[in-house]
Parts: C-alpha cells; sequence; structure tokens
C-alpha cells in the first residue's frame, strides 16, 4: 500500500489575480489534498479533511474566534508529520498562505466578509434594477425557485433562498445580476415593472453606500 | 541473539536485537499508546499515536517504524509528543460516533481505552460524517458497524498479510476512502474464509462477530471455537480435520483418543452436537465432522497414538465400576492407566452397553463395538459380563477402594396411564436390546411408534427393515421441532415410515390384554408441568388407528430402586454432588445413570471426570490429560480457496478426496487464538518497568 497521491496535483496560489481571495483558494487546495488522500495515515486522511471543513465554515461565514489557531495546529501537525509528501506540501502552502494574507483571513473569520466577494456566505446576490429588462431567463434557471418576477417587471432574488449556484448570473444577457457584500443597495422588495425606478433615487443610494462604508 | 541496552524516559531496558522500539517498550513494561500498530502485523506508523522523541534526532517519529539501537535515549512524553498525539486521536474521533454506550465494544474498545489514557473527549474539532462508511454490508457471521472505523487497516493487513487471502481493502469512492472488501462485493463473494481474524484485530467496533455465533458463556479461548466448546468431551475437533485434510489420518486419530476412548463408534453414531455449533452452520451447511471422525479412524494405518499413551505403575488400588457401557469402560480405562486395578461388572452378555444393546446394528455394527472394547481392555481391565449387581454392598464387602456406578438409564419411561402390561406394548429400550439380541416377539403388520427422537426412529427403521409392512411414528412436536436428527427423518421418510406430527395419544382400547386401538388427537402445543403433561388440543381431530405393535420411545430411566443402597432423586436417578459423589463414601456415578439419556459422548465425559474424581479421592492428581500428539505451530497463512463460501457439505465420503473436500471447508476457528491480544494500557503488565541494573 504505497501512497501515489503527489504534490504535483495542488494547484498553485496566483498572487498576481486581484479576483481571487485566499480563503477560496486554501478551500480548493484541501478539498483536492482530501480526496487525494490514501486513507493510510491520520495526519492526511483526516487532518486535511478537517482543515477543508474549518475553511469550509470560514467561507460560509460560520467561523468560530479561535479557527485561525486551530488550522495553524492542525495544519503544523500535518506538515511535520504526515507520511506523504502530497499533505505536508498542501499544509505548508496553505500555512503559509495563512501567514502572509493574516489580515484577509482575520477579515474573513472575525468580520464574515471577503475582499473579491468570492466567499459564498459573505456575499448576497441581487438584481441590479437599472440593468434588469424583465427578460425572465434567471426566473426560469434558478434551481431554488428563489427569484420571483414576471414579463416585464424587474426581477427580485430572495435571499433566503437563494443557494448561490449562480446560474441566473450566467444566463442573465444583461450581466445585471451582481454580488453585494456587507453593504445592501436599496433594491424594490417585490418585481416592479422595467424603468419604474429612478435614476435619482439610485444615485443617492449610491452615495448612502458611500458614507456607509467610510463609518466602518 | 545480541541484547540492546536503550534509556527510555530514564529507564534503562534490554531489548531483542531487531525488534522495533515500540514493542521493546511494551515488553518491558513501558507503555506508548499506539492503534495501527499490531504485534503480528508490519508497523506503518500511521495513526501517530506511537510518537516518541529519540536524542540526536530533530523530528518526532513513530516508534514503530524504528529499530532499536544501543545507546538510544528516548523521551516518549515529550510535550511535542503530547501535542501529536492529541491531535491525531483528536483528527480519528472527529468522523467516529460519540455514542460509545450503544456499541457492543463498550469498556472493550481499545479507541476508548485510549482516550481514557490521553484525556481525550470529543473535542474542539468538526465533526465529520462519512459517506461510504454506509457501503459495507453485515452478513450472518460479520456485523460491520462502519460508521466506527478508525481506518487503522490492521484487518486489511492481517487479511493480506497474516492470512495471505487480501478480501479487504482500503477503496476510495468520490474522494473519500473507506475499508470494505474489493470490489464492494459480499464477504460470500470474495476470498473470504470467515477466520475472523479481521474481526479479533480490529480495536474499535466497526468489525464484530454477529452475537450468538460465539457462546457468551465460556472462557473466550473455549468459545471462539465452538465445535470443541459444544463436543461435550472438548475434542481438538479442528486439529483433526486439519490432519484429515492433510491426509494424516493416524495424527487425527491421535487428536481425538486424547479425549475420546470410542472414537470408531462416534464417528458412526454421535450425536455430534459439534456439528451444531459449527460456525459454518451461518454460512451453509455445518461440517461432518463426525463422518470426518469416521474416516480417520478406518484410515488409520499407523495407530501412532500408542505410542504416547501414559501408562502408570499399579498403585495396588481397587476400583470396580458397575456397568461397562461408554461411561464405565471409559472410567475403566483411564483409572487402569493411572495405575488401579480395575474391575467392571456388566449385567449383560457383551460389554458396551448402549454400543452393543441399544443403537441398531445397521447403524453400528458390532464387530466396531467388540473391537474399540478389546483395544480399551488391553489396557488390563477386568470385565466380568452376565454379572448383575444388585447393591453396592455386595462389593462393599469385596474390599473396593472405589466403586463407580454406571448402569445408564436401561428402563423404559411411558407416560403414567400406559403403564399397563399389555402384550404388545414394548419399551423402545427393550424393543433395542432385544433387536440387538436377537429375541424380538413377533411384531405383526403395523407397528406404531410414539415418541419423535432418535430412539423412536431406530426403533421404527429397525421394524421397517425386519419387513413390517406399515410403520409410523407418532410425534407431540412440529416437523420442524423434532428432536430426532434430521438425517433420521429423512432416511425414514425414504423408507415409507409414516410420521404424524402434532398429536397425541388420548386414550388405548385394550381387548384380550393387547393394546389394540389407539385414540389420537392433534395438538396445537403442549408442556410438561409439575402436573404432568398439559396439551393444547385442536378440537375435531380425533382419529382412532389399530396397531398390532406399539413401541413407546417416550423416555428412559435408570433401572434403580432405594435397595441398591444408595440416595436417589427422581425416583430413580443416583444423586451426586458437583465431584459426582454419591452419599455413600467412596461411592461416585456416571454417564445416564444421574442426568438420564444425553449421547454415548457425553457419557464418555462423564466417564472421564469419573476417572479424575476418583483418582483424586484415591489421592492422585487426578490428571488424565495426554498430548498423543505434539502440536505443530499452525500455519496462519491459510491462503484463498476458489468459491470457498459456496463449497458444499458432503455427508459420506467414498474416498481420501471426498475426506479432503469436506475437511478443507472447515473456518479453522482456532487459528484466531494465535493472534497477539493487544494490552490496555491499564494492564497488570504496564506497571512496573523491567528495567535492567547495571
Amino acid at each position: 500500500m504505497i501512497c501515489e497521491a503527489n504534490s504535483a496535483l495542488l494547484p498553485s496560489w496566483d498572487a498576481s489575480d486581484t479576483n481571487a481571495c485566499v480563503v477560496d483558494y486554501c478551500l480548493k487546495l484541501m478539498d483536492i489534498a482530501r480526496k487525494e488522500s490514501c486513507g493510510k495515515c491520520v495526519l492526511c486522511r483526516e487532518g486535511t479533511w478537517q482543515v477543508y471543513e474549518i475553511i469550509k465554515d470560514i467561507t460560509k461565514g460560520n467561523a468560530q474566534s479561535e479557527d485561525f489557531e486551530l488550522l495553524l495546529d492542525v495544519l503544523g501537525q500535518i506538515r511535520k508529520s504526515a507520511n506523504c509528501e502530497m499533505s505536508r506540501t498542501a499544509a505548508c502552502i496553505c500555512m503559509d498562505l495563512m501567514k502572509t494574507y493574516e489580515e484577509e483571513w482575520d477579515m474573513h473569520i472575525r468580520r464574515k466578509r471577503c475582499s473579491n466577494l468570492v466567499c459564498k456566505g459573505t456575499y448576497t446576490l441581487y438584481v441590479d434594477p437599472q440593468l434588469c429588462d424583465g427578460c425572465g431567463k434567471c426566473l426560469e434557471s434558478c434551481p431554488q425557485g428563489a427569484i420571483a418576477g414576471g414579463a416585464g417587471m424587474i426581477h427580485v432574488i430572495n435571499t433566503d433562498n437563494c443557494s448561490k449556484s449562480m446560474i441566473c448570473v450566467s444566463v442573465c444577457p444583461k450581466g445585471a445580476i451582481k454580488k453585494a457584500g456587507a453593504v445592501k443597495p436599496k433594491l424594490p422588495g417585490e418585481p416592479v415593472p422595467v424603468g419604474s425606478l429612478s435614476q435619482t433615487e439610485d444615485s443617492q443610494e449610491g452615495e448612502t453606500t458611500r458614507r456607509r462604508r467610510r463609518r466602518t | 541473539m545480541k541484547k540492546i541496552s536503550l534509556k527510555i524516559d530514564g529507564h534503562v531496558i534490554e531489548a531483542k536485537e531487531g525488534q522495533s522500539l515500540l514493542q521493546a517498550a511494551l515488553d518491558a513494561g513501558i507503555y506508548i499508546p499506539h492503534l495501527c500498530y499490531h504485534s503480528d502485523l508490519t508497523p506503518l506508523g500511521n495513526c501517530k499515536l506511537c510518537a516518541v522523541e529519540i536524542e540526536g534526532e530533530s523530528n518526532i517519529v513513530q516508534s514503530c517504524e524504528i529499530i532499536v539501537e544501543d545507546g538510544m535515549i528516548v523521551n516518549t512524553k515529550s510535550e511535542a509528543v503530547k501535542k501529536l498525539r492529541m491531535t491525531a486521536l483528536e483528527l480519528m474521533l472527529a468522523s467516529h460516533p460519540k455514542d460509545c454506550t450503544s456499541c457492543d465494544k463498550y469498556l472493550n474498545c481499545e479507541l476508548q481505552a485510549l482516550m481514557q489514557y490521553m484525556g481525550v473527549a470529543h473535542s474542539r474539532l468538526r465533526e465529520i460524517d462519512k459517506e461510504n462508511t454506509r457501503i459495507a454490508k453485515s452478513d450472518n457471521l460479520i456485523k460491520k458497524e462502519m460508521r466506527r472505523c478508525i481506518q487503522c487497516g490492521r484487518c486489511v493487513r492481517v487479511c493480506e498479510e497474516l492470512r495471505g487471502v487480501k478480501a479487504l481493502s482500503i477503496n476510495k469512492k468520490d474522494g473519500e476512502t473507506y475499508i470494505n472488501t474489493k470490489g464492494d462485493r459480499p464477504l460470500t463473494e470474495t476470498e473470504c474464509r470467515f477466520c475472523g481474524a479481521c474481526v479479533e484485530v480490529c480495536p474499535t467496533g466497526a468489525i464484530q462477530d454477529v452475537k450468538g455465533v460465539f457462546s457468551s458463556d465460556a472462557p473466550r479461548n473455549m468459545a471462539l471455537v465452538p465445535c470443541k466448546n459444544e463436543c461435550p468431551a472438548h475434542t481438538d475437533i479442528p486439529m483433526y480435520i486439519r490432519l484429515v485434510e492433510q491426509g494424516r489420518y493416524s495424527d487425527a486419530v491421535s487428536v481425538i483418543r486424547e479425549k475420546l476412548t470410542f472414537p470408531h463408534s462416534l464417528g458412526c453414531i454421535c450425536s455430534h452436537v459439534c456439528e451444531s455449533g459449527c460456525k459454518r452452520t451461518h454460512l451453509n451447511k455445518p461440517i461432518a465432522i463426525r463422518e470426518i471422525k469416521r474416516f480417520a479412524v478406518e484410515n488409520d494405518k499407523n495407530e501412532t497414538w500408542r505410542e504416547r499413551v501414559f501408562r502408570n505403575e499399579p498403585n495396588g488400588k481397587k476400583v470396580a465400576i458397575i456397568g461397562g457401557g461408554p461411561a464405565g469402560m471409559t472410567a475403566a480405562y483411564y483409572l487402569t492407566k493411572k495405575g488401579y486395578d480395575t474391575e467392571v461388572y456388566e449385567r449383560q452378555a457383551l460389554p458396551g452397553g448402549i454400543l452393543s444393546y441399544g443403537i441398531p446394528k445397521y447403524r453400528l455394527p458390532q464387530d466396531i463395538v467388540d473391537n474399540e472394547i478389546e483395544i480399551l481392555k488391553e489396557e488390563g481391565i477386568k470385565v466380568y459380563t452376565n454379572s448383575s449387581i444388585e447393591s453396592v454392598n455386595e462389593l462393599k464387602e469385596k474390599g473396593y477402594d472405589a466403586i463407580l456406578i454406571a448402569i445408564g438409564a436401561t428402563r423404559g419411561k411411558r407416560p403414567p396411564a400406559y403403564n399397563k402390561q399389555w402384550s404388545n406394548a414394548l419399551d423402545a429400550v427393550d424393543f433395542c436390546r432385544m433387536s440387538c439380541e436377537g429375541t424380538l416377539p413377533k411384531l405383526g403388520d403395523t407397528v406404531t411408534v410414539y415418541g419423535g427422537g432418535n430412539v423412536g426412529f431406530d426403533c421404527a427403521r429397525t421394524a421397517k427393515k425386519l419387513g413390517v409392512g406399515t410403520v409410523r411414528i407418532i410425534c407431540m412436536e412440529a416437523r420442524d421441532q423434532m428432536l430426532a436428527d434430521r438425517s433420521e427423518i429423512t432416511g425414514a421418510l425414504e423408507e415409507n415410515i409414516e410420521i404424524l406430527n402434532s398429536r397425541a395419544i388420548l386414550n388405548i382400547e385394550e381387548s384380550g390384554g393387547k393394546a389394540d386401538a389407539l385414540s389420537l388427537i392433534g395438538i396445537k402445543s403442549f408442556k410438561f408441568t409439575a402436573k404432568g403433561l398439559e396439551l393444547d388440543v385442536e378440537e375435531g381431530t380425533d382419529t382412532k388407528l389399530t396397531t398390532d405393535t406399539l413401541i413407546f420411545a417416550t423416555g428412559q430411566q435408570p433401572d434403580l430402586n432405594e435397595s441398591f443402597g444408595i440416595e436417589l432423586v427422581r425416583s430413580s436417578f443416583v444423586k451426586t454432588d458437583e465431584t459426582m459423589k454419591t452419599n455413600v463414601d467412596g461411592v461416585f456415578a456416571a454417564g445416564d445413570v444421574i442426568y438420564g439419556t444425553k449421547s454415548v459422548v457425553a457419557a464418555i465425559a462423564s466417564g472421564r471426570q469419573a476417572a479424575m474424581t476418583i483418582d483424586k479421592y484415591l489421592g492422585g492428581d487426578g490428571d488424565i490429560e495426554e498430548t498423543l500428539l505434539e502440536r505443530e505451530k499452525l500455519n496462519p497463512n491459510i491462503g484463498t480457496i476458489e468459491c470457498f463460501a459456496k463449497l458444499e457439505r458432503i455427508d459420506c465420503f467414498k474416498d481420501t478426496c471426498d475426506a479432503n473436500a469436506e475437511s478443507i471447508r472447515c473456518l479453522q476457528c482456532d487459528l484466531r487464538l494465535d493472534i497477539q491480544k493487544v494490552k490496555y494500557w491499564v494492564d497488570p503488565h504496564f506497571k512496573a518497568v523491567k528495567e535492567v541494573t547495571k
């Protein structure tokens, strides 16, 4: 029983990609590592899985305050004592990125926020009322039935039901479906006819947003 | 072998060259926690619990993987080591169920013991639910609760390395590894030999024996080998089956003779409770143990057992044995070998008891019995036949140092209402005796046997063989609850014997001193209470039958009364204490006369017990055990056999091929006892370090 897992399978972190999230990358890294594990060594089999679960909670906005230390602890043991090079390398990469981007991790863990709105727990999806033309494609595509609307109406996403499958984003011909972080734009509570929301209201909303952001 | 000296946690200990550091520490009484390590298997260093630090090495190492070196200085309890162990155990527990108390391994679980040792509770880590642990399914022999699996891989290694079977592996599905059979097939469709090694090494409750396969009230080393445990004489059955498989018939007989005095007769007629215990029953059918025994005895060319039999010098003491049946002759055999002057008083013309006068000749030819008696008599037993003893006092006067009553249960026992002397009604025990002697009266055209046990079938089949046209058995039990062997029932049906199940005789009409017509009634159930037999009758099912001869096969009791001079129980049984002593000093009893009709093998076991007891009573050590075949170390590597789980039972052997094919079906339960038991940290072995003082 010789483990065939190899660190060449692990994706590498592209520091130049300004749209990427380091936490999301680590989640994918550990997901690959745990699935590549041959299952023999406990640190590889259970350790990478545990790290994956903790990071998954972080990306979902369900982190606990001690998770950063817990991750370093488990990863440290994997790096030092795991049997195979694959999991040791994965742990090493993950730990390095935690130290280099500690602020970003901290923001994820303590404030449930992701700078680039990559991690699912840190944003909601909304239909930009200025761009939506009421074509209904998103409504039909939503697996959760979380989008309300009708012909010629501005569609509205019920964020409680939204699973962030991102299918609507890809089908919208207008690019009207967008992510919102901590600050939510003012949106109609229910579908209204296209064009019924005035430009001025929107620009005012934009200013409120900026003001609020400054305060935080 | 060169001794290596090293220092662990400040203790100077000695280790064997080439030994692993972990094993050396454990041997010396220093406990290092470990889980995936097993002394019979290749160490892997996967569980990280046996981590230690060695002076001069920068990294923590797994002590199971390190070979001891002279002068090594080892620390098993450093902070770094403890931290790694804690993390490793916490990680294992993250996906392990928390309901310890509902697990059958509760309080006998290595994982639980380790949690206690390290003080780890279910912890700060995320709980992980593993999907693939639901794949493996239990079967009739092995219960799988794979959600309790911690993937230590011991089962996989034991199956591959120790057994050479490779039925198990670490599988992977959707990126999740799990332990199951290769290709997720049911065990019966794999190479599995059902040896139980995987169960034996599993540290948790993931792989267990199905409850009920092994007896729970016997000691472990007996319970795990059910055939041997069930056998009243505890014959080493797996061993002789193995020898027969190898064609070593004489060696097999030596093993049989260590415990049994009438192996050939038993090979023909034993009630074989061993087979009902056989673990293979749960797979398809039990091993034909009795037939294997018969075949071994009949093919024993060298009788090598004779070379190793113990014989003590005569000790000048005399023992009388009343009754030359299996119990009496067995006791006489061992007592003679122990040096006693042993004299057997047999009422009949031939010794052998039930073997000579009870079991029909078509099942057990007389020459087999005669031959086996001769073998026993060679030791110097004096047998007085046609010598009926009416009272123990007769013998007391002759100066015996001890007396054994082993007269069996030779009187028929009928339902109380039918204790009349009808000229055409016989008790089964008398019928069988007369048939053996050739003194049977005319039976007529119709014979009815009341009672569906093995004796009833003996009577019915004997009558049929004598040419009686209509033979029927009336039996209170339903067909599937009959006490007789399956083979007897099918044999009788093939011979056109009628079996009337769930019926009782309500009344017997007589005419001219003969039992003439029988009134039968259908019954739903029956039970024996303090008031006697209670029937739950089915109304309107009365029938009437006429018969020429009626045979009561409804039980037997000893032919004893108060005038015999010892205390009795249940009107005619000898009262004994647990050491087989009667109320009269120096008088013992063995066999059916104590407990009623059981079996020949039970009587032999009882006879052995009596020999031990009497020897002790007369100042001996009570040891009659003998090793007639020196055991070699068993080869744990059993390898694979094509379609092993599906191999069909062979009831009767034509030749050595059949004997081999049947023997090979054995699951070799005894091999499991050779697997090392893991010592828990609380074991007394770890109370003190075996230190070397310089």
